[in-house]
This record gives structure tokens, C-alpha cells and sequence, in this order.
């Protein structure tokens, strides 16, 4: 066996990806799917602020995109994951799995 | 969730983590309008087999007899093709404004990209007067539409139960206006390819165009007007738009190349849209 591989899973884990709410908004953004600002913020059963500053967390760390437009000249903000975001989302939910099957 | 240190994640934690990701997603899935999405796939894939075909139709390599002493420009004529095309563009991107959830297709983009492949080609060979069979413009033109129709229907498979349609409420003022002035635009470019001067007026109905692409983030653009149509403006859209890819190949392809026809072509192109502006003011 090697190192890597005698690693606690809990070392795999993502600080960025530890809270529930930024863990389930990347869950809701999945590989495929651009989701409304508003409508996440319904789906997580959240509010702005809390959403706003996930978002900035997840931002920062390039896990998710933004994408700002108009709808019926009102601004709405859009959200996906970022590549980097779902490859790291892969290996966090790997790591939960790992510690949930010990 | 109680704990969120990577130092005390148990396995009870890590459990609760992931079944709330399972829920955030099923919540996200349920949340997508496959129906609305699978129409749009429709409307992309149909547009763009008319206009494909038709372009091959006006540019194509065809016997000499098909061809009227008019239609040695079918190139010029393409810029009628062009512009419901573009703006088709740019009324679907409020359509998927509107959607709060929508899906990525990076995989069937890729998939469409590849289907063009054999249309560019085909453009060569027209350039350089290799003449092949004629059905090849229509196969060409469908491959890039066959994927997209291929994805709608899997999205429709997962469209929920029809929902019993809500009343209309009227289109509102701006959305009024940009609906008749795009018919009679469209009205405008059908009619004036019939005059020999139409290269020229050509110009001016691409910066027609640029102007109104210039609008686009604003309430009188053509993503807000895309967002704000129900079914009977887009019923009106799709029937301008292919009386206006007919009337371009009627001039191009056959001996009616007559001002006459064009005027005639052209208001009977601006009629469905402005009908549906006036209709809409009184829903």
C-alpha cells in the first residue's frame, strides 16, 4: 500500500465544501445544471445573506461561475460549477463516503 | 448539521452531508421545466434545418434550369436567411433567461459543432462548382438538427404532467411595439430583396439589426421580448419567419423575381407578427 492510499479519508475533505450549505448548493449545481439566484436560495431554504456569502466563499475558491444578465430589465444572477468546482466536489463526496463506510 | 470540523466528522456527519446533497439535488432536478426546455430544443433544431436547407437552397450548386436569371447572387438573398436567424438567437436566450434552472449541454454542443462539419464542407464544394446531388443539401441541413431533436426528446420524456394553462395577461407595451416592429422589419427585408437595389439595402437592414442587437440587455431588447411571449406570438414568429425563408428562395430559386412579388411577399411576411402585436394588446 502506499501513503496516499493508508490516508485518512478525512484529509480528502474540501474546508471549502465542509458547510452544509455550501455543500448543497454545489450538489444542487451538480456538472449540468445553471440554477437562478432566487431559486437556490429556495431550494437550500436559505436567505441572501447566508446564500451571498457561500456563493463569495465558493467564488473565491473558483468552484463556482457567475453569470449576471437581465430578465425583463430586472438584473438576475446565474450559477454553475466551475470545472475545478466539480472535480472537487467528486473527491469530497468520495471522502464522505469513505469515512461514512468505516 | 452539527458538525462541519473535518476534526470531529464522524460517520453520522458525513451521512448527513451527503443525504443533504441528495436532497439539494433531487429539489435542483425537480426544479428544471424539461417542457419549456424541450420546446426550446424543438424550435432550435426546426429553425435550423430551414435555415441550413434553404441556404444550401439559395447558394447551392444546382442544375442550370432550376435556376432563374435572377439567382446567380443566391448569396446576396442569404442575408434575408441571416437576420431571423439571428434574431431567433437572441428571442431563445430569453426564453432560457425566463428558466430559473436550466441544463448544460456541453456534450450535445460538442456533438452539433461536429454535425456542421458536413455543411462547411458543402459550402466548399458550392464555392468551388463541385455539383453533387441535390437531397445531400437536405441531409446536410438535417445532421446538425438531428442531436438537438435527440436531446429535446429525452427532455420531454421527463416533462411532468401538463399543467393547466394560466390565463394570459396582456403583452406589455414594449414588448407590443417590438413585436409589430419586428414583423414589419422582416416584411421590410422580404420586400426590398425583390429590388435590384437590395445589396444596398441590405446594409441597412444588417444595422437595423446591430441596433436592435445593441438593445438586448434592455426592456425593448430581444431576449426581454422573448421572455415576455406566450404561444400565439410565437406561433406569429415561427409563420414570419418561414414565409420569409420561402419568399427569399421563391426570388432566389425561380423566375417570380418580381417587385410585385416582393411587396406582396413581403406583407404577407409582416402580417402573422403584426397580427399577434395587436392580438396580444388585448388578452
Amino acid at each position: 500500500m502506499t501513503n496516499a492510499s493508508r490516508r485518512h479519508p478525512r484529509h480528502e475533505l474540501d474546508p471549502a465544501l465542509l458547510t452544509p450549505l455550501r455543500f448543497s448548493l454545489m450538489a444542487a449545481l451538480g456538472t449540468d445544471t445553471e440554477i437562478d439566484f432566487a431559486t437556490l436560495r429556495h431550494l437550500l431554504e436559505t436567505d441572501d445573506s447566508a446564500l451571498s456569502k457561500a456563493i463569495a466563499t465558493l467564488s473565491t475558491a473558483g468552484y463556482v461561475r457567475v453569470r449576471k444578465g437581465y430578465v425583463a430589465n430586472r438584473p438576475r444572477t446565474w450559477l454553475r460549477a466551475s470545472p475545478a468546482g466539480q472535480a472537487a466536489m467528486r473527491i469530497h463526496v468520495a471522502a464522505l463516503q469513505a469515512i461514512v463506510g468505516e | 448539521m452539527s458538525s462541519t470540523n473535518d476534526d470531529d466528522l464522524d460517520a453520522a456527519s458525513a451521512a448527513r452531508l451527503l443525504e443533504a446533497g441528495a436532497a439539494a439535488r433531487a429539489r435542483a432536478d425537480s426544479a428544471v421545466d424539461y417542457r419549456t426546455l424541450a420546446r426550446l430544443q424543438f424550435g432550435i433544431a426546426g429553425s435550423m434545418f430551414v435555415y441550413l436547407s434553404a441556404f444550401l437552397l439559395l447558394v447551392g450548386n444546382q442544375p442550370q434550369t432550376a435556376a432563374s436569371a435572377g439567382s446567380t447572387s443566391g448569396f446576396s438573398y442569404s442575408i434575408v436567411l441571416l437576420i431571423p436567424f439571428l434574431v431567433l438567437t437572441q428571442l431563445v436566450m430569453g426564453v432560457s433567461a425566463r428558466s430559473r434552472v436550466l441544463r448544460t449541454h456541453r456534450r450535445l454542443l460538442l456533438i452539433t459543432l461536429v454535425a456542421l462539419v458536413p455543411f462547411g464542407v458543402v459550402g466548399v464544394l458550392n464555392l468551388l462548382g463541385v455539383s453533387y446531388p441535390w437531397g445531400i443539401n437536405l441531409l446536410v441541413a438535417a445532421a446538425p438538427a438531428t442531436p438537438l431533436i435527440w436531446q429535446g426528446g429525452m427532455l420531454a420524456r421527463r416533462a411532468g404532467p401538463k399543467l393547466p394553462r394560466a390565463p394570459r395577461t396582456p403583452l406589455n407595451r414594449p414588448a407590443r411595439i417590438m413585436t409589430g416592429c419586428l414583423g414589419l422589419y422582416f416584411g421590410l427585408t422580404g420586400m426590398l430583396a425583390a429590388f435590384s437595389w437590395f445589396a444596398l439595402a441590405g446594409l441597412g437592414l444588417m444595422l437595423a439589426l446591430v441596433a436592435l442587437l445593441a438593445l438586448a440587455s434592455s426592456r425593448w431588447g430581444l431576449p426581454s421580448l422573448g421572455s415576455d411571449w406566450s404561444a400565439p406570438e410565437w406561433n406569429g414568429f415561427a409563420a414570419s419567419f418561414i414565409l420569409l425563408v420561402t419568399l427569399a428562395v421563391v426570388l432566389a430559386r425561380t423566375d417570380w423575381n418580381t417587385p410585385l412579388v416582393g411587396v406582396v411577399g413581403g406583407v404577407l411576411v409582416a402580417v402573422p407578427l403584426v397580427v399577434a402585436a395587436i392580438r396580444g394588446a388585448r388578452s
